[in-house]
């Protein structure tokens, strides 16, 4: 398992990815990156929740309750006009990283 | 489960109480037994389930962090110094405030019974109805009577005065809980309708305390000339203008109860005149220097125009009208200094 700093840098961008397609919800959200990872991300639980709280405050994601009849309301998250422009931005600056990252990486033996 | 809630409630301990720390909680629970079931339907076992929700839980400094930075992080040093206001002392700050004001509330109206027995002395010498007392020696009694209310109330004033002089210390800035705030900000919600209910029956006495003295006037103007043995009748409007003064008496008294009780609420929610702009404004300061010229002269007159004029009777006129005068100066100067200040 990894948990790097690059990574940390990216969850945002992995979140906002993931509420491109639809809105969705912690458990949910956390579930999808486990799997498109082949288990080999997991996304921590107070690494999301930070995610989800500075995502609202700079406008990039809004909440709404779910409307399940059992058990407890979900909270849904759903991604705004503002979050996308941010996404697009990310994924620009991931490109540039990668590219820059992959000089000084070779294979060795 | 119960570890799973256990933990949570272990890792929020240190985080405080805030509607919405509670929210991200209440979020994060709901996430982890959802992760929980489903890790138990995969067939895990019960320990193995709860063993993965609590090793993916993460590290709780990074959520306090988050909560560092979204409490406005460049005050938050400088405020590390201000004292912390708890829900109990706001409360019995509130309680206290109630009390006293009560206190200054009574005083008032005890220099304004005073006033009128004053007025009602001089009113009754004039009409007779004290037998052979003459006009002077009836408004000395009357004086004399002013002073015995005033010395009480003035007693009141520095007790209570005094007695909240330990809570100076809210005039520089504090800190409070958002959650304390919260809870205040609900009770304040509660007051208001109360609060309003009190300042309309209040204004509406104002108005109304002028009807005895038109009638007063009126009666006096088309008395009928037989019934002008009844004294009532004959001096009708100064009777008219003590009427007036109870009912004025009635109305400050629900004004400086509920407004003291507001007071109380502005000062620890910091609104109005004790919003962080308004404290350090400049009409503020000038609105307050001002007052403690023209007040002390407004008791000045009253009573040169009581001694040396002898005119008792209309002497009291000067506060309404220093009121009104003041009121109208003070609503200037903040709208002149709101103006600046937009600019």
């Amino acid at each position: 398992m990894i948990s790097s700093d690059v990574i940390r840098g990216y969850s945002d961008t992995i979140i906002l990815y993931l509420l491109l397609e639809n809105d969705s919800y912690g458990y949910e959200i956390s579930k999808k990156i486990k799997e498109m990872t082949d288990e080999k991300f997991t996304m921590k639980e107070t690494t999301l929740y930070s995610a989800f709280n500075r995502l609202s405050k700079n406008g990039y994601i809004d909440s709404y309750h779910g409307t399940e009849t059992q058990g407890k309301r979900r909270t849904y998250y759903k991604i705004t006009p503002e979050g996308i422009t941010y996404y697009k931005e990310k994924c620009k600056e991931w490109i540039l990283t990668k590219e820059i990252i992959e000089k000084f990486i070779k294979e060795m033996n | 489960m119960e570890t799973i809630k256990n933990y949570l409630e272990t890792m929020f301990a240190q985080i405080p109480q805030t509607p919405e720390t509670l929210k991200i909680k209440e979020d994060l629970l709901s996430n982890m037994e959802e992760k929980y079931h489903e890790l138990k339907n995969e067939g895990k076992s019960e320990n193995e389930a709860i063993g993965i929700v609590i090793s993916e839980f993460g590290n709780i400094d990074e959520l306090m962090n988050e909560f560092g930075i979204s409490n406005n992080s460049t005050s938050q040093t400088q405020q590390k110094n201000h004292p912390i206001i708890t829900l109990e002392t706001a409360l019995t700050y509130l309680d206290e405030k109630n009390k006293f004001g009560r206190l200054i509330a009574i005083g008032v109206a005890l220099i304004l019974i005073g006033v009128n027995l004053l007025i009602c002395l001089s009113t009754f010498a004039e009409t007779g109805i004290l037998g052979s007392l003459s006009e002077d020696t009836a408004s000395m009694f009357g004086v004399i009577a002013l002073i015995c209310f005033i010395v009480p109330a003035v007693a009141l004033f520095i007790y209570s005065g005094t007695s909240l002089e330990k809570y100076n210390y809210l005039e520089n800035p504090f800190q409070m809980d958002p959650y304390v705030k919260e809870q205040l900000k609900t009770k304040f919600e509660d007051f208001l309708p109360t609060f309003n209910r009190a300042i309309i029956i209040g204004v509406s006495l104002c108005i109304l305390s002028v009807i005895p003295v038109i009638a007063g006037s009126l009666i006096e103007d088309n008395r009928i000339s037989n019934a002008s043995f009844i004294p009532i009748i004959k001096n009708s409007s100064s009777f008219g203008v003590i009427l007036l003064l109870i009912i004025v008496t009635v109305a400050v008294y629900i004004f400086i109860i509920y407004g003291n009780m507001k007071e109380g609420y502005n000062r620890l929610l910091e609104l109005e005149e004790y919003s962080p702009e308004h404290k350090n404004s400049k009409s503020s300061k000038i609105i307050g220097a001002v007052a403690s010229v023209v007040w002390p002269l407004t008791v000045c007159v009253f009573f040169y125009l009581g001694f040396f004029k002898q005119r008792w009777d209309i002497s009291w006129v000067v506060f309404p009208i220093t009121g009104i005068l003041f009121g109208a100066f003070s609503t200037i100067c903040n709208t002149l200094s709101r103006e600046n200040r937009i600019k």
